[in-house]
């Protein structure tokens, strides 16, 4: 019960031919669904209808879409929402492509997310009867699916207790200021057993830091580095590995800025994992592990 | 990295850019501080000719979304081929002379000048000779 994971992420792209271009060549997604202005597009490990809106018109996060279990899931976590103080409303069934109802939430940090519990259900590439490992029209990075976000928030702390009380997820990781007098610089939460389905970092609120591709691994994430050459990708660091989390990454930017992220590897968590904790001195550590130094890029990009 | 020496907007050094790629439908390029210049080729945004010659300043994506890589317009003009978000560049701010160096494409000889404690630096690591050496 409750919040399954991170289901879709609505973009703002400047041009829509170039992301186009990006995600499916690039990245390996498929277009499904195609509107005056938006794109609609999947990755092939992914069952529902799509996890990726690109519309025309400036960069940046129109918002993300969390799949939820039940109906009395949203009731629950819209109710508790509103009791936090936060911003609510009704979508309704179709406003977006294939999803049922939901509930609209600003969040503490000014990003919005919806929650709903139906999407159409397409099926993955390669099927749920004998599947073949991998399908074999697999283009550029070959990406599984969509795995995570991360956000600036002015108030990591308020954002981290909103998750926390109202939809139920826990931190993996944290970063203090320092331990005696420890103020919350970054929370990495989950609500499955992944090590983080979003993630807050401070920052200026309401923009996207950046949102994840899951690969399969380390390999992967070398060949989707290779692919970035070839296609001339700028590439914000890596391929490295993360302190936090553990997993293997490669950040980038897409044609109109937005960060982009594939990763692979990490842990497991789930309802009695305990929270790691990181301090503000090894933080360097943290997000990069092997160079151990944050590059000014990390803490001042943003969409 | 290597602290580029202040040159002059006269010196044109051949191994910093060819004075054949601003003749060719391109421009020159000057950098404040410090008034070094490089050329420009045709279509070239600013930020991807002074990677192209060899140098770096603060930049972000590279791709027009995020702003870090801004520089102010002294002299000249530029245009944009690509839309720009008014979130990152707002009208304001072009009145202003502010220019998003990444996505800006000369069209007349330009003076730009970086943001404040940012500079020049050389990011060759063959050492592109520099102007003013």
């Amino acid at each position: 019960m409750g919040v399954m994971r991170l289901g879709f992420v609505h973009l703002r792209v400047t041009d829509l031919e170039e992301a186009r271009n990006h995600y499916s060549n690039t990245l390996g997604m498929h277009v499904v669904a195609e509107q005056p202005g938006k794109l609609h597009l999947k990755c092939w490990d992914e069952w529902d209808h799509h996890s990726l809106v690109l519309e025309e018109g400036g960069v940046g996060l129109v918002k993300l879409g969390y799949k939820c279990q039940t109906a009395e899931d949203l009731e629950k976590f819209e109710r508790r929402s509103q009791q936090f103080g936060a911003t609510t409303s009704r979508v309704s069934k179709g406003e977006n492509l294939t999803v049922g109802d939901g509930v609209r939430i600003l969040l503490p940090s000014e990003q919005t997310i919806e929650l709903y519990t139906e999407m159409e259900f397409s099926g993955t590439e390669t099927g749920s009867l004998n599947p073949e490992a991998w399908p074999r029209n697999i283009r550029g990075a070959g990406t599984n699916w969509i795995d995570h976000a991360l956000m600036p928030a002015e108030d990591p702390a308020l954002v981290e207790r909103f998750f926390m009380e109202c939809l139920d997820f826990r931190p993996a990781e944290r970063a203090v200021t320092d331990p005696v007098h420890p103020e919350l610089i970054g929370t990495w939460m989950y609500c499955g057993e992944s090590p983080h389905d979003i993630a807050f970092i401070k920052g200026p609120n309401g923009k996207l830091h950046h949102f994840a591709f899951h690969l399969g691994d380390w390999n992967d994430i070398l060949k989707a580095g290779d692919i970035f050459s070839m296609d001339d990708v700028p590439i914000d660091i890596g391929p490295t590995r993360h302190g936090i989390t553990r997993g293997v990454t490669i950040y980038f930017f897409d044609p109109s800025g937005n960060r982009n992220e594939v990763f692979a590897g990490g842990y497991r968590t789930g309802p009695d994992f305990p929270t790691i904790t990181w301090t503000e001195d090894q933080l360097g550590k943290g997000i990069f592990y092997i160079t151990r130094e944050l590059n000014d890029r990390f803490t001042t990009v943003f969409t | 990295m290597t602290q580029v020496t202040a040159g002059t907007t006269d010196s044109r050094d051949p191994a910093v850019s060819s004075p054949r790629d601003a003749e060719d439908g391109g421009a020159w390029v000057t950098v404040l501080p410090g008034g070094v210049r490089f050329a420009a080729r045709h279509a070239e945004t600013v930020l991807g000719a002074a990677m192209r010659s060899g140098f770096r300043y603060r930049f972000g994506c590279r791709r027009g979304g995020c702003g870090i890589c801004k520089v102010r317009l002294i002299l000249g003009e530029v245009r944009y081929e690509r839309p720009i978000a008014s979130s990152v560049l707002s009208d304001e701010e072009r009145a202003v002379g502010v220019c998003l160096s990444c996505r800006a494409v000369p069209i007349t000889d330009i003076i730009v000048e970086l943001q404040e404690g940012d500079r020049l630096r050389q990011g060759s690591p063959f050492g592109l000779k520099l102007a003013g050496h």
